[in-house]
């Protein structure tokens, strides 16, 4: 038995299925998933010490490689004074001017804790600026897992084959339409009909929780041509 | 009504600016994560003022967290953001995701294997299929998830690591760009 076979079958006691996310237990290519103790620049190794060259990256946030030395060199340095102080600080402002300064159309930020937050908390807003409740996605796309977006969602949702999560309340999943990806006259007959219903279109525009899908040449070029407000799809 | 781009995935990675750079399409708000923590728990929102200024204690809406913003986590999400803001980073990084795919897909084809990949900058996906392009859900779906599976577990042997799952994204880092 490997390592990661045996760390596994012990996770599997006190963690649902082993894993604290579901796409980790290899359910859709079957087998033992690895368990990992190291990674540095493009490579990964495992708890059996066999490498693999990874293109993961922790689903993403790994751009410039694993362990970059000058990324944990300024998490050592700040390690030396304390871990959280749940007040402001300047740091917080360094990120906001850099995000803003990279991305114009962000002219205010805020800091949360993961992308789930981030979407959850986007849509709350769009709703109390708008004052209205329902909510446009795209079959597919994947926006983290707060109930509203658990409606015809990809990622883990879709390697389960479940796309729609039980304990989704009906009453919050109604305000969730939900139309094909890459299809604009979904969303101009969707406006059509219940436009003046709809706080945002949440869109992943190129959705990367089914597979990666980038956005059709047409439709890009319409959303460019309708600037800011109407659609995207 | 409000667009929201949910960038987490392609912020910061697709083009430094992300897809709305890419494309060339603004948004109303933008959600972050990922590359913005640089491998700790961040995520971030943001767009427009007027609409920002709904936010708690500026507004109405509330939205508030106990680590939100938390000093570790920016410490390395700010030293990524400035690495990968140098001139060139995201073109190197693209050219060789192509690289990687063009690679993939010679080797699907001389052995006759249908196969398709569709790339955005620093991320891509492979697919299975005799489908020309990859456009919609259905495409996707359409896709063989049991000659994935194989493929999954035939490079897991050779020492390469793909995500689990015929329905994930690929990403590659500078770090498979410029081997050491």
């Amino acid at each position: 038995m490997s390592r990661s076979e045996t760390l596994f079958a012990n996770a599997q006691k006190h963690i649902p299925g082993g894993v604290n996310s579901p796409v980790r237990a290899f359910k859709s290519v079957g087998g033992t998933p690895l368990f990992f103790k190291h990674a540095e620049g493009a490579y990964v190794t495992d708890e059996d010490d066999k490498r693999y060259v990874d293109y993961v990256g922790s689903w993403g946030p790994m751009i410039l490689g694993h362990s970059h030395p000058d990324v944990l060199d300024a998490v050592r340095q700040q390690l030396q004074h304390g871990l959280s102080y749940g007040a402001p600080t300047a740091m917080e402002t360094e990120m906001a001017d850099l995000v803003c300064s990279i991305v114009p159309s962000m002219e205010m930020v805020r800091m949360v804790s993961s992308g789930t937050e981030a979407t959850m908390s986007a849509i709350r807003l769009a709703r109390g600026f708008t004052g209205r409740d329902s909510i446009i996605k795209f079959e597919g796309c994947y926006h983290g897992h707060s109930d509203s977006l658990l409606v015809k969602a990809g990622s883990g949702a879709l390697t389960q084959g479940v796309p729609s999560s039980a304990g989704v309340p009906a009453a919050f999943a109604k305000h969730t339409l939900t139309l094909p990806f890459n299809d604009i006259g979904a969303v101009e007959q969707m406006l059509s009909e219940v436009g003046q219903d709809v706080a945002c279109i949440i869109v992943e525009p190129v959705a990367g929780n089914m597979n990666c899908v980038p956005p059709a040449r047409v439709s890009s070029k319409a959303c460019a041509s309708s600037a800011t407000s109407m659609a995207w799809c | 009504m409000v667009l929201i781009f949910d960038e987490v995935m392609t912020g910061f990675r697709v083009a430094l600016g992300g897809a709305q750079a890419h494309y060339g399409v603004t948004p109303d708000l933008s959600t972050f994560g990922k590359i913005i923590g640089g491998g700790m728990p961040v995520g971030c929102f943001g767009g427009k003022r007027d609409i920002m200024q709904h936010i708690a204690p500026l507004g109405p809406v509330y939205q508030a967290g106990t680590l939100s913003g938390n000093p570790l986590a920016m410490a390395a999400g700010l030293t990524t953001l400035r690495l990968i803001s140098r001139p060139g980073f995201h073109a190197e990084l693209t050219d060789y995701t192509t690289r990687l795919l063009d690679g993939l897909q010679q080797r699907a084809d001389a052995a006759g294997i249908p196969f398709v990949t569709t790339q955005a900058g620093g991320m891509f996906g492979l697919y299975f299929s005799g489908a020309d392009d990859i456009v919609t859900f259905d495409d996707v779906m359409g896709s063989d998830a049991d000659l994935f599976k194989r493929f999954f577990h035939l490079m897991l042997e050779g020492g390469v690591y793909l995500a689990p799952s015929a329905f994930e994204a690929g990403f590659t880092s500078i770090a498979h760009a410029t081997p050491s």
